[in-house]
């Protein structure tokens, strides 16, 4: 029992200490996996992501539909929907927004509205130029005919930012308005997200 | 069918008595979990390694491939060889040497990848609670910056998204760097002009005076304004970006460095005039020093955490000595075997706790954004189409003239906002 300061309290520090140490030498690396592109990632702050915006317009997608314009409408009204507008706190890649919108809104709609993209306009106005001119073959040229909209679509991304030592918070709403072309407001929706976290003391 | 388990028999060493075996397994016992601890306290000690000859060579051979500007392909092997313990640091200083360089693309690219980092909560979480530990050093986690360094990779991001008509996004940018700017001192919190400047700027190109006169107004407001800053108009084309001397460095003062402190880098200019033909001269002071961000931020979190290192590392220091001495003492005048065995064990007990002293890391991190300026000047002013030469002075605290250049600046008919970026001391 001569050893006991030695062999009673060192064993059991050095077994914690080994613990402790042990447990911070991992690898950081993590091999790349496919993941639900409509989850939350790996990755998660507590700003907007992409299916944030993929709720918001399924559940625009559903409500528009109902609205009288298009339910008692004859024909399906053609809708033009510009690009994103980001009010919030937090840069948004807004072109991937509109078409993540675009295509929700296109496929969740049942046929009862149709959309114009402009943005194969240009390709299509030399199509023709080039028919015209006889530089292409294929069918005769025909007048292009380019449809004009009955209503603008808008989506507005709004949002407060909250930042303390305590943790952050992102509130955000995702406004969609249907416009006629005399600017009347037809209609409205909302989508509302709000989410909070907290950073590791260490980046406090 | 139950197997019993099989223990080994006791060694016994032969002609050995068997209280003197025991003694002696003891001894082997602690030599081991010294040796262990020794080692084990070595191990995460040494910190990250560097990337190897194959990793650089590989890195070079993609900076080649991806296109990168040679003036920049070692920042950006910096970024593809250090790994994701120092990305976000390598993306900022390679960002805003691109963005200066007019390299536009690759700042953003990089910057975006820096954001995402920042932004992201989980993103170097598991690295970040290693570091609370005692035995692990600060500069391990993966580095975010401080809130200087994150509000300022939000302006230059927002500033790339003016250039490109994008003035929602660098009213976003704006408005993020100042939620970044936490500060344990109220007045202190989101007080950056710049940032109040740009969301002015974007407001207005946006057709919303009213957001625009709000950002001026919370600026006007804030005690660490560096003087009078003219402010944007809707109609401006023209946006200099006018960087003064180095920005801070960091230190860590205190017995082990764990108090992060700040130290200022060499600036003359306090002032910018600003000579446009056929318009008045302009002068304008700082929007921002990026030094005074740094320092009144206050007190954080880790510093309470850096702090419970230090004591540690003090308290297991002092324990080792006061061990040592006693141990040696008693050993030395001990007049009988158990004393003296009774000393030594007090010895190495006391070796133990300066070798766990020794392995804890209560050190700041003290990694920097280090191509950041002291300060930064923002203007804003209109011209038609066409080459224009713009003179731009730069004034010390004495009003003596410390830098003069004549720019070409060329409009294009596009309503796209021009961006200079010039470098003063």
């Amino acid at each position: 029992m001569k050893f006991a300061p030695l062999s009673r309290f060192s064993v059991p520090m050095l077994s914690v200490a080994a613990l402790t140490l042990l447990a911070g030498c991992g690898s950081d690396y993590q091999k790349p996996s496919y993941v639900d592109p409509n989850a939350q990632g790996q990755v998660a702050g507590t700003g907007i992501e992409s299916q944030d915006v993929n709720a918001a317009a399924m559940q625009a997608a559903q409500s528009i539909i109902n609205i009288r314009e298009i339910a008692q409408a004859a024909q399906p009204p053609i809708i033009i929907i510009t690009p994103v507008q980001n009010k919030s706190s937090s840069p948004v890649d807004t072109s991937l927004y509109t078409s993540i919108l675009r295509d929700t809104l296109l496929n969740n709609t049942g046929g009862k509205v149709r959309f114009i993209d402009r943005t194969t306009a240009g390709f299509n106005q030399r199509e023709q130029q080039m028919q015209e001119a006889g530089e292409v073959g294929g069918p005769a040229a025909a007048n292009r005919a380019a449809l004009t909209y009955n209503y603008i679509l808008t989506a507005e991304l709004q949002g407060i930012a909250m930042n303390s030592s305590q943790g952050q918070s992102d509130y955000f709403r995702i406004a969609f308005k249907l416009v006629n072309k005399n600017d009347e407001l037809l209609w409205t929706n909302a989508y509302q997200i709000k989410k909070e976290g907290k950073e590791s003391a260490v980046y406090r | 069918m139950h197997t019993p388990r099989r223990y080994a028999p006791p060694l016994l060493l032969e002609g050995t008595p068997a209280s003197e075996t025991h003694r002696c397994r003891r001894r082997l016992l602690g030599s081991t979990c010294v040796l262990a601890a020794a080692l084990l306290l070595t191990s995460c000690a040494s910190g990250p390694k560097g990337p190897t000859v194959q990793q650089i060579e590989a890195a070079q051979k993609q900076a080649v491939a991806d296109g990168i500007p040679q003036p920049l392909q070692h920042m950006y092997i910096d970024l593809l060889t250090d790994g994701e313990r120092q990305y976000v640091l390598n993306a900022m200083r390679l960002g805003l040497a691109a963005e200066r360089s007019g390299y536009s693309d690759l700042a953003k690219r990089v910057f975006d990848q820096a954001i995402k980092r920042v932004a992201s909560l989980q993103a170097g979480a598991e690295q970040a609670e290693r570091t609370k530990s005692k035995f692990v050093a600060d500069e391990e986690k993966w580095f975010k910056g401080e809130a200087y360094e994150r509000s300022a990779l939000y302006l230059y991001r927002g500033i790339l998204y003016a250039a490109d008509g994008d003035w929602g996004n660098a009213a976003a940018c704006a408005k993020r760097a100042q939620v970044e700017d936490i500060a344990s001192k109220e007045q202190d919190s989101g007080d950056w002009y710049s940032a109040e400047w740009l969301l002015a700027f974007a407001s207005l190109k946006q057709n919303d005076p009213g957001t625009a006169n709000d950002a001026l107004a919370r600026g006007a407001k804030f005690p660490n304004r560096q003087g009078n800053v003219l402010p944007p108009a809707a109609e401006d084309n023209v946006l200099i970006v006018a960087e003064a001397g180095q920005g801070p460095g960091k230190v860590g003062l205190g017995e082990y460095h764990e108090k992060l402190a700040f130290v200022q880098g060499d600036y003359k200019t306090t002032k910018l005039e600003i000579d446009v033909p056929s318009q008045a001269p302009a002068t304008t002071a700082a929007t921002d020093s990026v030094y005074v961000q740094a320092t009144t931020r206050g007190p954080r979190k880790l510093d309470y955490i850096l702090n419970g290192k230090a004591e540690f590392k003090s308290a297991t220091d002092m324990a080792g000595n006061a061990a040592i001495v006693a141990g040696a003492a008693t050993a030395m005048t001990s007049n009988n075997d158990t004393q003296t065995i009774v000393g030594l064990g007090l010895v190495a007990a006391g070796l133990i706790s300066k070798g766990v002293s020794a392995s804890a890391h209560p050190a700041a991190d003290t990694r920097t954004w280090d191509n950041l300026p002291n300060s930064i000047f923002l203007h804003s002013f209109r011209l038609p189409p066409g080459t224009h030469q713009v003179v731009l002075k730069a004034f010390d605290a004495n009003g003596k003239i410390v830098k003069q250049e004549t720019l070409s600046v060329v409009i294009n008919p596009q309503p796209n906002l021009t961006v200079i970026w010039t470098q003063l001391p």
